[in-house]
């Protein structure tokens, strides 16, 4: 009986909402039709409902709400952003002067902060390539030495050759092939290292009939050259191949006043912070000074401070290429 | 062809069910499509969004979207598929996003956890209820006293109860279409729906008490 009720009441409900189907509303008519209690019972149901839900308000739609409708969407059609509904916030570019002007400043402080290590790591670089030509050259002298009496000098024993006269020598043998080792990538002032070397016989010759182009075959290296010492005879030669002791051969040129005088301090090839040195013994080292050794403390001057031939065999005094080897 | 289809009587049109319209505007995109669609649910679908948002400006505004998205979405309809449940989903959702948008925040109530297997049983109570008073508690108030105090109760129903119940009694949609709206089993419209009608009754009382004393 109970169930029966329920399902009245799930029916009646259903029936007053319209939500019976076709065959179940016609048996439920049926029913009220020989059913006096079940529709009484539906008339005070739908006389509550509607007490209880009726709220008065019609909510007519608003006059051509549809045309203005249709218009909306086909103004909408021609934007290609739609912005979600109600955002009233005023039509935004994608990026405002703002926003441009954060993102330069971020650019360029990271440029800032970039430069210096880009800087550094090319100073890096030079610096290691500098050290790997005088290796190259180092072994070349090494060759030489090992297949002659003495480093490199001038072959008619012409004190007066220029320093340079080693690099002639060596490509006179064969021994220095590519010129470019002869440049300091670093800041070096040979930029552009002659593209080819005259025998020595030639460049003799050339002294007194070209001497521009001597001037510049000279000049064609960032290095400077040890010119040898005075010699116990008194002469003054150049450094011998069976020289027991470790001394520079080649390093970094020093610089040079308006007079061609050694300036004081370290090579300009660096910034002037050192120079790269080539021993005899084939080590390129770092001397952030001229100091070689208490026996040596000036690469660029010998022990009378002067840019000539070491006093001794121990004084080595290495000048740029374009100074002859009695010095100045 | 176009010339033909635009030249498309109103009483050509009018035969025409919604969802081949529909299916025929996603293919061929023409205006007049649209436009009859629109005019076919102006007044049903906009009496729905005025009265479940409850201002008539917000609720021109939200129509208006309903049928923009509707026209945004159009490739997203499937042949066959009922359009007003679709179209009802879409106007329902434009409405709660306008509502949090405005500040109104829909909310969601616990009330709605009634149980499918209890609900014959509920639903001869909600009618003992309803008419177990001869005249029901409001029958003493004046008419327009009781419409305000409708207005009032219904608006102060949780959200899910009073979408349930509006979508039921005032646009007589079918259970099983409000279930499509609302995404929820059939069960859970009937639940709502004596939910509300159980909360109202029982709020009328409460005023006819307060009444009294």
């Amino acid at each position: 009986m109970r169930k029966n009720d329920a399902m009245n009441a799930d029916e009646s409900l259903d029936y007053l909402l319209g939500n019976l189907e076709a065959h179940e509303r016609g048996v439920f008519e049926h029913r009220l039709q020989t059913d006096p209690l079940l529709s009484e019972r539906l008339d005070q149901l739908g006389a509550s409902l509607n007490r209880l839900l009726d709220d008065g308000l019609t909510h007519d739609p608003p006059e051509g709400l549809a045309t203005r409708t249709v218009a909306f969407v086909a103004q909408e059609k021609g934007r290609k952003i739609h912005r979600p509904f109600h955002d009233h916030s005023t039509g935004r570019l994608p990026y405002r002067w703002a926003d441009v002007a954060v993102a330069a400043s971020i650019f360029f402080v990271g440029v800032l902060t970039i430069l210096p290590l880009l800087q550094y790591a090319r100073d890096r670089r030079n610096h290691a390539a500098c050290a790997f030509n005088l290796g190259q050259i180092g072994q070349k002298l090494t060759q030489y030495a090992s297949l002659n009496s003495s480093y490199p000098y001038s072959p008619d024993a012409r004190p007066d050759d220029p320093a340079g006269t080693f690099a002639v020598v060596l490509h006179d043998a064969g021994l220095l092939p590519d010129l470019a080792v002869l440049d300091c990538p670093y800041n070096g002032a040979c930029e552009h290292p002659v593209a080819q070397l005259p025998r020595y016989e030639d460049f003799k010759g050339i002294r007194n009939s070209d001497p521009e182009r001597y001037r510049r075959l000279t000049g064609l290296s960032d290095y400077a050259y040890h010119v040898g010492y005075r010699h116990p005879t008194g002469e003054i030669g150049p450094l011998e191949s069976r020289h027991a002791g470790v001394i520079p051969l080649i390093a970094d040129k020093p610089d040079h006043d308006d007079h061609e005088a050694v300036k004081p301090g370290n090579s300009p090839n660096h910034g002037r912070r050192g120079q790269n040195v080539l021993f005899s013994d084939g080590a390129v080292k770092w001397l952030k000074t001229r100091f070689v050794s208490p026996q040596d403390p000036d690469i660029f001057l010998n022990n009378d401070n002067l840019a000539q031939p070491g006093t001794h065999a121990q004084d080595s005094v290495l000048l740029s290429s374009d100074t002859p080897f009695q010095g100045k | 062809m176009l010339k033909a289809l635009n030249t498309e009587s109103a009483t050509d049109l009018a035969e025409i069910s919604d969802e081949e319209l529909m299916s025929r505007y996603r293919d061929e995109g023409l205006e007049f499509l649209f436009n009859e669609l629109v005019h076919r649910y102006e007044r049903e679908l906009y009496r729905y969004l005025s009265r479940y948002i409850g201002d008539p400006a917000l609720a021109e505004d939200v129509f208006q979207n309903t049928f923009l998205q509707l026209h945004l979405k159009r490739g997203l309809y499937e042949d066959g598929r009922p359009v007003r449940p679709w179209l009802y989903a879409i106007a329902t959702h434009q409405a709660v996003d306008s509502l949090r948008k405005v500040g109104r925040h829909p909310t969601v109530s616990l009330d709605q956890k009634a149980g499918r297997s209890d609900r014959e049983g509920e639903a001869a109570n909600l009618i003992d209820l309803l008419v177990g008073d001869d005249s029901g508690p409001l029958s003493e108030l004046q008419d327009q006293e009781r419409v305000q105090w409708v207005r009032d109760s219904v608006e102060r129903l949780p959200e899910t109860l009073r979408q349930t119940l509006i979508l039921a009694y005032h646009q007589d949609l079918k259970y099983r279409e409000i279930a499509d709206i609302l995404k929820i089993p059939v069960g859970t419209v009937k639940s709502r729906l004596h939910a509300a009608l159980a909360k109202l009754q029982q709020m009328a009382r409460v005023a006819k008490r307060d009444e009294k004393e």
